[in-house]
């Protein structure tokens, strides 16, 4: 077997390779940057640990992070409930399916600056579109942008209609590659379609769903491009992301030192949470 | 056993058999990347014609200001021709917002690209960057040293990040050398030219004179029906102009909430952009200035300062002044509509200009550009623009009391980014790069940047935009070109361009411009505090007493000393103000 | 046949409303560039009934604009295509040997939990690092670096994606090929990728997408050449505010090429074999 021994690791190592002769550098100087005081126009000086330190007062920090935690639960539950259900969907024949599975794709390539900007005429309180249909339907006006509430849901909104395709397009993969015998077997059983969904098809896609959902996971943490435009972290920091503060310490007011640290501290919280969670998805990923 | 290995069998079978579909798969992979390729060279031609684009792009309207331009008999006065200087075979790149060859302040590289190549034989890049990420593309070039910028075209915000890295060239001795194209900085208003220096030395060549300005509506102040109720209402005549921010809260409350331009729906006292992350700091600032800023002849501890005490470094954004600065703007905000917290300028200037709904407000030199836009405003002809309100009394920090006054003290200025021109240190071309700055501030291309060029973002400030009737005789400009060649409406232009003189010739003091190395840090915890107020999170002197706190821990983070150094550098403490011209 | 009929009604009720739901930006964005700028934050839907459409908004984009854009599109087309390819290939090859090989050194639960942790870190973390490496280079402003920048980000996409879709597909099949004289690569190309289509297309398509939205490293790696759609279309703002009609135009210009290229691939969505796994019992 000394073949596939050879075999395994030139499958694996060009990415690799490849990802880790980019990333080394840009890891260890920002780790690095972390531990100094770097400012514009002086030598920087090693100021140890006190830049994560300093995150334990920053109120901003706190705000940004119970913000992005309450999105991120808010809008991956809806999201893969919301694709699963029009995967599923997708797969019935009707007229149109074709294109309906194409034009569902679409929200996920619209750029998100440009998406963002757009959802400010969308959500136009004054009179766009939305608040028109709202007044005619119901005689409602809805601060979507001048209140924190509706700032929220209006975000939310915005990242459900774009990235339900992200999570759409993985699980209609996944339920197209799933194998056949299962489904007869199901069949000759005499099992009911809901019977069939519950205990073949849920099984069977369970890893597909759980690493979609991890990786909505992790790119909604990181939600930055839409809140931008649309709220500026509004009303007051509100609506103000973690990765939207680190871009604003770090670009802005060009605080590298303090804006590494804050990136890593994502980091190392995701990381106990993917070690905890690896625990227990023993059975998906164990080989 | 045998059951399972049949079917393996006949599915290995099917998949060999889908060979042929594989066939059909490189067919359709061969097709998209034809496509691709086809999309590729399509696009491809264009870039290659982008790269090889001789000629500045057509504009649409360029050619109807050309042909106007050219019937108008020119009373500009132009700088004597003398030698000019060649640098054959130079490259200017300059970095300035993307806005296109009609968008604000690249339509003004674009315009004189061609005139000003011919004239020195040097070749101009205009590098356009997206307007919020200006500021970080300029510093990432200087601070990796990539060094692909000659010259920026800069928010005055970024100036002391700039000057105290080293990464701009000081250009006191340029303005001396008469090889170059003469700008007089005499002719810039004095808040300009506290933006654009530095301790005293030079950094920047002025360009922009970015204020803002009360505007309200003519029809509806000349309306005697109007004028009637109010007085019969307050007690006094309606304001024309308003002199106190109380009393522009009694028009605007006057205004607010019924039909005033017979359209059927109740129209607002006044609009205003206060969006977080956008320009509601500068709103704030130009309502806070007059109440905190204390007029007298120097720079001092106790005078003619904002933001720090220059002294102690102390954060004076919770004093009384900004304080009641900020309960007024909450005051105000109740007499517009309540989406107006969520609005960016440009929802706003649509509301007011476009569609006619707010009564007045404050904000840019841009919008009476916009305003005779017959394609974008219904107002043309209907506005009326004045220097901002005043105050009869000003917080006295050394007698710890409100200081009472006789007239209304007026903080002129209120600069927004007063775009300027800046060499970077590590241009290979500066000659080149400062020749050009300095033409493009000459007065004969200043004076057709806001009239000729609609689109240019530049607003009138220096002694050649102002008729001589309007700027008691100083001015050397001409008004009948701002109807003619600008396009302004007589009536407007004249109320436009008496308000921009007065408000930075004729004020009491003005509002130095923080642009100490932070003052992105500083002005976005303001901007954020300001918001929590305005949405009814915290109180005014809550939201301030953060701030302040905010102000204090950057301050000692960035080194408490130094930045005192640099705070007292950037104001020109100790050097005495001289606001009008001579 | 009741039952049936209500079947359908429903799905054509939620097919409809979810084609809604996704259209509606898009028919907005189409609608808003043929308005005039002062009907932008006007609520008008309809064109010719509720308002007057025009093309002044794309005219002054071909004419002013035309080049910017067109050089926009062709570098995000070659970024994109060409990063997504690479991510399916490299990616592709890492996700089978995750599937099928079991790793001693470090385990495969490691390994895979090594390229989630690579999505971890926020961009902005190693935008400068970047820029420094390709200055170093000599590849600022080159379409290349763009390129070598999307394939190391999103890689993990495809490899996590395609792990699974490969774990999916039952191992017996290769191993009968092996043991008809296969080797391990001819198993790969022959069986498991054709079985594997679906997922394929599903990885290239995501991969693709992000590279072609993907806006602060083209912001950071490029000035003029290289410069990418979601940059030319972030231009549309200006110190006089947002010019929404151009960020309509230039989104639905941006969306094109992304749509059309969807729509070639889609087909390889649906594998030949299972021919969906829910159709089951009616």
């Amino acid at each position: 077997m000394s073949g596939e021994e050879r075999i395994k690791y030139l499958f694996l190592l060009p990415s690799v390779i490849m990802i880790l002769s980019f990333i080394i550098f840009p890891l260890i100087y920002s780790l690095y940057l972390s531990l100094t005081n770097w400012q514009i126009g002086r030598v920087p000086s090693l100021i140890g640990l006190s830049n994560y330190l300093k995150v334990f007062t920053d109120y901003r920090v706190h705000n940004s992070l119970t913000f992005t935690l309450l999105f991120t639960i808010f809008t991956v539950s809806i999201e893969t409930l919301f694709a699963l259900g029009v995967a599923i969907l997708s797969q019935q024949k009707f007229f149109g399916n074709r294109f309906f599975r194409v034009l569902f794709t679409a929200p996920f390539f619209t750029c998100p600056v440009a998406l963002s900007y757009l959802s400010i005429t969308i959500f136009y309180e004054e009179g766009g579109p939305l608040n028109n249909l709202l007044k005619l339907l119901f005689d409602i006006k809805v601060p979507w942008i001048s209140d924190p509430d509706y700032a929220f849901l209006s975000l939310c909104l915005v990242d459900i209609w774009q990235w339900t395709p992200f999570l759409y397009i993985i699980f209609l993969a996944g339920l197209e590659s799933l194998p056949k015998e299962p489904y007869e077997a199901a069949t000759i059983d005499g099992a009911s379609s809901f019977q069939i969904f519950r205990y073949v098809t849920i099984p069977l896609l369970a890893p597909v769903i759980i690493t979609g959902v991890l990786l909505k996971i992790i790119e909604s943490l990181k939600v930055f491009d839409i809140i931008y435009a649309l709220t500026g972290g509004g009303p007051g920091v509100s609506t103000e992301s973690y990765t939207m503060y680190i871009y604003k310490t770090g670009f802005r007011f060009f605080r590298l030192g303090y804006a590494a640290a804050l990136s890593f501290i994502l980091l190392i919280i995701l990381m106990i949470l993917f070690t905890i969670l690896a625990f227990r998805l023993r059975e998906v990923y164990y080989e | 056993m045998v059951r399972k290995k049949g079917r393996d069998r006949d599915n290995i079978s099917t998949i060999l058999n889908k060979q042929i579909s594989r066939r059909t798969a490189l067919s359709t992979a061969g097709k998209i990347a034809v496509t691709a390729v086809i999309t590729g060279v399509i696009a491809g031609a264009g870039g290659y014609l982008a790269g090889s684009a001789a000629a500045p792009p057509k504009t649409i309207t360029k050619t109807v200001r050309e042909t106007v331009t050219e019937t108008v008999t020119k009373t500009v006065t132009t700088t004597p021709a003398k030698p000019t200087i060649r640098f054959e075979g130079a490259t200017v790149n300059v970095a300035c917002m993307a806005g296109g060859p009609e968008g604000p302040h690249s339509s003004v590289l674009y315009y004189f690209k061609d005139e000003w190549e011919k004239l020195t034989g040097a070749k101009l890049n205009v590098i356009e960057i997206p307007f919020a990420e200006l500021h970080e593309k300029v510093i990432t070039d200087c601070v990796t040293g990539a060094g692909v910028y000659d010259v920026a075209k800069i928010c005055a915000t970024s100036l002391g990040d700039l000057v105290v890295g080293g990464y701009v060239e000081c250009i006191d001795d340029y303005m001396k050398d008469p090889r170059f194209p003469k700008w007089d900085p005499n002719e810039v208003p004095e808040p300009v030219k506290r933006c654009v220096t530095w301790g005293g030395k030079w950094y920047g060549i002025p360009n922009d004179c970015d204020g803002i300005y009360l505007y309200y509506r003519r029809d509806l102040w000349e309306n005697p029906d109007y004028r009637k109720e109010f007085k019969d209402k307050y007690g006094y005549d309606l304001p024309d102009p308003p002199k106190t921010w109380d009393e522009v809260r009694d028009c605007a409350e006057f205004f607010n909430g019924w039909d005033w331009n017979g359209d059927g729906e109740p129209e607002y006292g006044l609009c205003q952009s206060l969006k977080v992350n956008a320009q509601a700091w500068f709103k704030y600032l130009a309502v806070a200035a007059c109440y905190s800023v204390l007029p007298g002849p120097v720079v001092d501890k106790y005078h003619n300062v904002f933001h720090f005490d220059p002294e102690t470094m102390e954060p004076l954004i919770n004093t009384p002044g900004p304080v009641k600065g900020l309960e007024m703007l909450i005051e105000l905000s109740k007499y517009g509509p309540e989406a107006m917290l969520g609005w960016d300028i440009g929802p706003s200037w649509d509301f007011f200009v476009t569609k006619g709904k707010a009564a007045l407000t404050w904000d840019w030199g841009d919008v009476p550009r916009m305003a005779q836009d017959p394609e974008r405003s219904v107002i043309k002809g209907k506005l009326k623009a004045a220097p901002l309100p005043g105050s009869y009394e000003v917080w006295d920090r050394e007698h710890d009391e409100w200081k009472k006054f006789d007239k209304p003290i007026r903080c002129g200025n209120i600069l927004g980014c007063d775009w300027f021109y800046v060499i970077l240190k590590h241009s290979k071309n500066k000659e080149a790069a400062y020749h050009l700055c300095a033409w493009l501030s000459a007065p004969e291309q200043l004076f057709k940047t806001v009239t000729v060029i609609w689109g240019s973002g530049v607003d009138p400030g220096w002694r050649c935009h102002f008729p001589p009737e309007l700027s008691d005789g100083w001015g050397t400009g001409n008004l009948k070109e701002w109807v003619t060649v600008g396009g302004y409406d007589e009536n407007d232009a004249k109320s436009f361009l008496r308000a921009v003189y007065e408000q930075y010739y004729k004020s009491d003091t003005f509002l130095e411009y923080l642009k100490i190395p932070g003052a992105t840090e500083l002005m976005d915890s303001l901007d954020v505090h300001i918001n929590e107020a305005l949405t009814g999170k915290r109180t005014a002197k809550e939201a301030l007493d953060l701030c302040a706190k905010d102000w204090e821990r950057i301050i000692e983070e960035r080194g408490k000393e130094q930045m005192k150094k640099w705070y007292q550098e950037s104001i020109g403490y100790g050097l005495p103000i001289k606001i009008s011209p001579e | 046949m009741k039952k049936k009929i209500i079947k359908r009604l429903l799905i054509y009720l939620f097919v409809v409303l979810a084609s809604i739901w996704a259209a509606f930006p898009f028919y907005w964005a189409l609608t808003t560039s043929f308005k005039s700028k002062a009907d932008v934050f006007k609520p008008l839907f309809i064109p010719f009934i509720q308002f007057q459409p025009t093309l002044e908004n794309w005219l002054s984009e071909a004419m002013l604009r035309g080049e910017v854009i067109m050089l926009g599109l062709r570098n995000s087309l070659i970024a994109a295509c060409t990063s997504a390819v690479l991510c399916v290939i490299l990616g592709g090859m890492a996700g089978y040997a995750l599937a099928r090989f079991k790793f001693r050194r470090w385990k495969n639960r490691d390994i895979i939990i090594w390229f989630f942790s690579l999505r971890f870190l926020p961009p902005i973390a190693v935008a400068i690092p970047f820029f420094l490496i390709f200055m170093n280079m000599g590849l600022i402003d080159n379409v290349l670096s763009l390129i070598l920048s999307y394939t190391v980000f999103f890689m993990p996409f495809s490899t996590l994606v395609l792990r699974d879709i490969f774990k999916g597909i039952p191992r017996e099949l290769e191993e009968s090929a092996l043991v008809d004289g296969c080797n391990w690569f001819s198993a790969f190309r022959r069986i498991a990728l054709p079985l594997a289509a679906p997922g394929l297309i599903a990885a290239f398509i995501i991969c693709f997408a992000l590279a072609w939205n993907e806006f602060l490293f083209a912001l950071i790696l490029t000035y003029r050449n290289a410069t990418t759609i979601p940059v030319v279309i972030a231009g549309a703002e200006h110190s006089q505010g947002v010019d929404f009609w151009y960020i309509c135009t230039r989104s639905v210009i941006a969306i094109t090429p992304p749509v059309i290229l969807a729509t070639l691939v889609q087909k390889w969505l649906v594998s030949g074999l299972t021919l969906g796994a829910v159709r089951g019992a009616r």
